[in-house]
């Protein structure tokens, strides 16, 4: 048992390194027919490595459907991963379970996206920010009370807040509200999904302003994901592009935007509708639409929508290969550099 | 502004005021607005949720429930007839034929339990005298006109089987089918993804270049504005705080609130560690203050006057409008941009 637990810790090179997913896929099966047997699967993530660095801010951007919430999810363990290694702490957490699972969430919390959906409306808000302490330890209400209105005042709410509920609130004071509950258990990864993007512009800077701070005062990490690329650009160290379950760009912020390789990831940045009228820039409109995910194209699966295709990206599938340091590209075009 | 100019606008608003009842109290959701689209022009309608975008854009086509709410005073002008003393049938006219209207949500737009040629032949069967077939023909040849590319395997589709960017294709094909001369476009893009909305975008220029029609959007996005406005009305808490041509909004923006809202996008081209923020949120309709500017609680710059001095929309520059009162003009009622609509 020792033996086995001593193989399952990785030996990490680098030490700062909180987080490493290595190879993570997640498939539903498709059942079909009378008999409903299995017929194929939707690759929702398709074979994606990331690793985290304590206190950075990895941000993962794609359009809906290209598997970018279930990678998070899996990540956390909300999903069991089909295939592939999650390292938390150089743990490896992806087949963990029982009292050692929920031992290990405490590390771990969500932002979700919707403010309105994630907060039971029957609960005070002290109740709804204590209720993850609780869970690990047996306080009562009026325990927590002074720890909780800390919080509360710590995330930009009141103390009397304590006693409201969700209806009171505002959407940008409900994600505040979220967010102290992440915050409950002193995590040290935070996974937010689209925390903003139900959020109006003049809140959305308030919430990802109050992010930043939390970030730099509790030293959290970050997996940021979402669609809307100026907003992770605003908030990442690292930046990864998804597209049908399958990470075709990773790597720095600036190196990213300045010099975006793949086409996919040059075609989601010119179509960000720049707040300057002066500006005209050159767009490149990608034909379609995303195709189903149950029946991907077969070589790589952005050649039917990418303006750079050739010949051989129905035939072969790209792999992930470093093209600039930190910096990986998953395209055919690159494939002699 | 001369009479003759403004019988050629597409559409005037006078002195528009909408509210609704709550506890039996008329609250205004729209004071004072005054506005008017030129033919073949977009109008960019920006503000944040609660500015009252949409109750605007419902109040100018009659589409409010007339239960809880009420058109209390003003005029809307479409081509020189008042829409607001329509009756329903007259309006029933005029929806759709003249003036078109694409909703946020493609997917609560159209009818689920209909196929999408039932849906389009609806609309044409309405205003048009045509036979079933003549209608397929005409809806094939619209949805041709938007980009979708098998047309007639999609009039026997339902919506649930269409992504949301071709759903949003059949909702602006409808729109166009009787060649209105506004569309009105609320959030067309905001539930579509990035790549989609830059399709959508461009589809709607070119149609708007083809048919020739005035498109007021409505959008909380200042990309999008810049993007596709030739003028750009800023909307805070009922009111119109600013309006102006895209460029100067962009460029030389007036009102406070307006330079905030810019300042609080994050930027692709810069990075900044802190992004601007407003403090507090929209005054919900309860709580709105009745004298002052609206803005005043959530104001960097406001000062001893503002919640004492309700500031007049005034112009502050050529073509430009502002409703704030680090600006002369905005104190006294005698420059207003009311009183000028009105006096001429």
């Amino acid at each position: 048992m020792m033996q086995t637990d001593e193989v399952k810790k990785k030996d990490l090179t680098q030490k700062d390194t909180l987080l490493e997913v290595q190879n993570l896929k997640k498939y539903y099966p498709i059942h079909t027919g009378f008999f409903k047997r299995k017929t194929g699967d939707v690759k929702a993530v398709d074979d994606i490595s990331l690793t985290l660095r304590k206190g950075e801010t990895f941000g993962l951007v794609g359009e809906s459907g290209c598997g970018k919430s279930t990678a998070g999810r899996t990540i956390l363990r909300l999903t069991d991963a089909t295939d592939g290694n999650i390292f938390f702490e150089g743990e490896n957490i992806t087949k963990v379970s029982g009292s050692k699972l929920r031992k290990a969430r405490q590390d771990y919390q969500m932002v979700f996206q919707d403010p309105y959906a994630s907060l039971n409306p029957k609960m005070m808000v002290g109740h709804l920010v204590d209720e993850p302490i609780r869970n690990y330890r047996n306080k009562s209400h009026k325990d927590l009370k002074p720890e909780v209105q800390h919080l509360l005042k710590r995330v930009g709410l009141r103390e009397k807040d304590y006693y409201k509920y969700p209806h009171e609130f505002s959407g940008g004071q409900r994600q505040r509200i979220g967010i102290a509950r992440a915050l409950a258990l002193n995590p040290k990864l935070i996974v937010a999904d689209e925390p903003v993007s139900a959020l109006d512009v003049s809140i959305q800077s308030q919430v990802l302003n109050l992010l930043k701070e939390l970030q730099e005062e509790f030293d959290l990490t970050y997996l940021f994901i979402a669609h809307d690329l100026s907003v992770v650009k605003h908030m990442s160290d690292q930046i990864g592009v998804m597209y049908l379950g399958k990470m075709v760009e990773v790597g720095d912020n600036e190196s990213i935007y300045r010099e975006p390789l793949h086409p996919y990831t040059q075609a989601l940045i010119s179509a960000i509708p720049e707040p300057n009228p002066l500006i005209k820039k050159e767009r490149i409109i990608l034909k379609g639409d995303v195709p189903n995910p149950q029946n991907p194209p077969r070589g790589c699966v952005f050649h039917t929508r990418c303006p750079m295709a050739m010949e051989k990206c129905k035939e072969f599938v790209p792999q992930l290969k470093e093209v600039r340091p930190n910096h990986q590209v998953a395209c055919l075009l690159y494939e002699n550099q | 502004m001369s009479q003759e100019q403004q019988d050629q606008n597409v559409l005037n608003i006078k002195n528009l005021h909408t509210g609704f009842l709550i506890n039996d109290e008329l609250h205004h959701a729209i004071v004072d607005v005054n506005f008017n689209v030129k033919p073949k022009e977009i109008v960019c309608v920006v503000g944040e949720s609660g500015c009252g975008k949409s109750v605007m854009s419902l109040s100018i086509m009659q589409l409010l429930p007339k239960i809880n709410s009420k058109i209390s005073a003003g005029e809307v002008l479409f081509n020189g007839e008042n829409l607001v003393q329509k009756s329903e049938k007259e309006m029933n006219q005029i929806r759709g034929k003249d003036i078109a209207m694409i909703f946020q949500e493609p997917m609560t737009a159209l009818n689920p339990v209909f196929s999408i040629g039932w849906q389009m032949r609806e609309i044409l069967f309405n205003h048009l005298d045509i036979t079933k077939q003549e209608a397929n023909h005409k809806a094939i040849d619209l949805l041709k006109q938007v980009g979708i590319s098998r047309p007639e395997k999609i009039l026997n589709e339902y919506p649930h089987q269409l992504s949301g960017g071709m759903r949003q294709r059949v909702v602006i094909a409808m729109a166009i089918a009787l060649q209105p001369k506004l569309l009105i476009a609320d959030e067309p893009t905001t539930a579509l993804d990035v790549t989609i909305q830059a399709q959508i975008l461009e589809l709607l220029k070119d149609i708007q270049n083809k048919v020739n029609m005035a498109i007021m959007l409505i959008t909380h996005d200042l990309g999008v504005v810049a993007e596709m406005a030739d003028r750009v009305i800023v909307m805070y808490a009922g009111k119109i705080v600013e309006e102006a041509s895209v460029v100067d909004l962009f460029t030389q923006p007036k009102h406070p609130y307006t330079q905030s809202l810019l300042d609080s996008i994050p930027k692709m081209d810069q990075t900044t560690d802190k992004l601007n923020t407003i403090d507090g949120v929209v005054p919900s309709l309860e709580s709105m203050p009745e004298v002052g500017c609206r803005f005043t609680d959530r104001c960097p710059k406001a000062f001893g006057d503002c919640p004492l001095v309700t500031p007049q929309l005034a112009k502050v520059n050529n073509d430009h409008y502002a409703r704030c009162l680090l600006y002369d003009e905005c104190y006294s009622k005698e420059t207003s941009y009311a009183k000028e609509v009105e006096n001429v």
